[in-house]
């Protein structure tokens, strides 16, 4: 009997869609014939999706349409160098990346105006393309990732190693130079302190979007001890500004500076003094009182109010009207001392949302 | 509220009308708030009791006077009446309760 006749079949199966290889150093047609691939005006290459219903290129130009051509691919080896080619060519644009964001940080450190001047124009003519990412920003990103990310994916556990090895190489060459991040965002706000006037720097931290601004309401007040000179002057100041006898006020190293309304006495704590650097803006008010217009707070605001019986009881009414009556009505104080305690009223009510206006009349700020 | 936790500082000062003043650093609870312990502590006597080296010590009756800085930072301060200053330890956990109920 004889054998039965194996057979041999040759099966092909297409691929659809056909698989795309990227390389960094591409086919030279692959450049200049590609319809997927658009050279810019300064020899850049765009990617830009396939159209449905566009003919395949061949293989030769990068297209792999068939199985047998896969694997002919893959066996060749070719595919193991395109693939390491294609990942160290993506990181080493990432370090340049960086590179290029740590020069241009040394830059604006060195050159603050010149560089927000850059910004500024840059922001300024990137408008309309930034509105036009802001309306398709998901579908922009989401493609960008899920492509790096497919890439990734698809190589083998050798060309990840590869690519992740040598990306964090490029990163640390990149880094070791540089000193920590913090240090460098300091002296660019250093810089931009030292390099524009103050009026400018307030407007552009009150124009930041956000909570920027509140970093500056937390600073606090002075935190060091007082000398005996400045605890003298203090003691002079409310014997000459009120009626409260001296043996009333006591001087502390730790609390804070307040008038005790049930023992009628005043505390002198290190923060009867403003902070030693104090930013513009409204907001840091607080922090700019002066020692003349903390005791007048207390006294001319918290005190007369006890004595007369017009203690608001609403503890932020309280303060604000505090502060208020301190700046109208308070003992030798300068204008800019008066505008600074104005200031603090108003940011108290107007970080919990409230307008002077609407609560002035429920103030006891008319009488000294 | 029963209790407000505070930490003992020192004297900060001797007046005729309310005796001794003792300093203390309040402890948040978050359960309340600052103006929650500020009402509280407005009317009534007080006991302060704190953990001393030989055990609990309890001081009665006391008043409490409560202030806000200018800063928002809360302070406690502990008017001893005629009871002995000498008692009272520095940097002692302790608390504030009303005699009252």
């Amino acid at each position: 009997m004889a054998p039965p006749k194996v057979e041999q079949r040759t099966v092909i199966v297409p691929l659809h869609p056909p698989v795309r290889f990227f390389s960094p150093t591409p086919l030279p047609q692959l450049q200049s014939q590609s319809d997927s691939f658009a050279p810019g005006s300064s020899g850049e290459v765009h990617w830009r999706p396939r159209q449905h219903g566009q003919v395949a290129r061949p293989a030769s130009s990068g297209w792999l349409e068939t199985a047998s051509e896969m694997e002919r691919y893959v066996r060749s080896g070719e595919s193991a160098r395109d693939i390491v080619d294609f990942g160290i060519g993506e990181v080493e644009g990432g370090a340049q990346t960086l590179a290029d964001t740590v020069k241009g940080t040394a830059t604006m450190v060195r050159h603050p105006i010149q560089s927000a001047s850059k910004v500024h124009h840059a922001v300024m003519n990137s408008g309309p393309a930034l509105l036009e990412f802001s309306r398709h920003s998901e579908d922009i990103v989401g493609g960008a990732i899920e492509r790096k990310c497919t890439q990734f994916v698809n190589a083998s556990n050798r060309e990840r190693g590869h690519m992740t090895g040598s990306g964090l190489m490029n990163v640390g060459l990149t880094l070791a130079p540089m000193p920590k991040a913090s240090a460098v965002v300091s002296a660019s706000w250093k810089g931009l302190v030292r390099a524009l006037p103050k009026s400018a720097l307030a407007d552009r931290v009150m124009s930041l979007p956000g909570k920027c601004y509140k970093i500056s309401n937390e600073l606090g007040r002075n935190t060091l001890y007082l000398r005996p000179s400045a605890r003298k002057r203090a003691m002079n100041y409310v014997c000459e500004s009120s009626s409260l006898p001296p043996e009333r006020i006591s001087f502390t190293r730790d609390g804070n500076t307040a008038y005790y309304p049930g023992s009628d006495g005043l505390r002198i704590a290190p923060d009867l003094l403003p902070h030693r650097n104090p930013p513009v803006g409204t907001m840091a008010a607080n922090s700019r009182i002066s020692w003349k217009g903390c005791i007048a707070h207390e006294l001319k605001g918290h005190r007369r109010a006890a004595r007369a019986g017009k203690t608001h009881p609403n503890p932020l009414l309280e303060e604000a009207q505090a502060s208020i009556r301190a700046a109208r009505f308070g003992f030798d104080l300068s204008m800019p001392e008066r505008f600074a305690l104005l200031r603090d009223a108003a940011s108290r009510l107007a970080s919990n949302g409230i307008r002077l206006k609407d609560v002035k009349t429920e103030l006891w700020i008319h009488k000294p | 509220m029963n209790r407000v936790y505070c930490k003992t500082r020192k004297i900060i000062n001797v007046l005729p009308d309310t005796g001794a003043l003792l300093d203390v650093e309040y402890v948040p609870d978050p359960s309340y708030t600052w103006d929650e312990v500020a009402a509280f502590f407005k009317k009534g006597q007080f006991i302060l009791r704190f953990e001393g080296p030989n055990g609990l010590v309890s001081v009665q009756p006391v008043k409490v006077d409560t202030a806000t800085s200018l800063t928002n930072q809360p302070g406690i301060l502990v008017a001893l009446g005629q009871n002995d200053p000498k008692r009272v330890l520095p940097g002692c956990q302790g608390w504030l309760e009303k005699i009252d109920g």
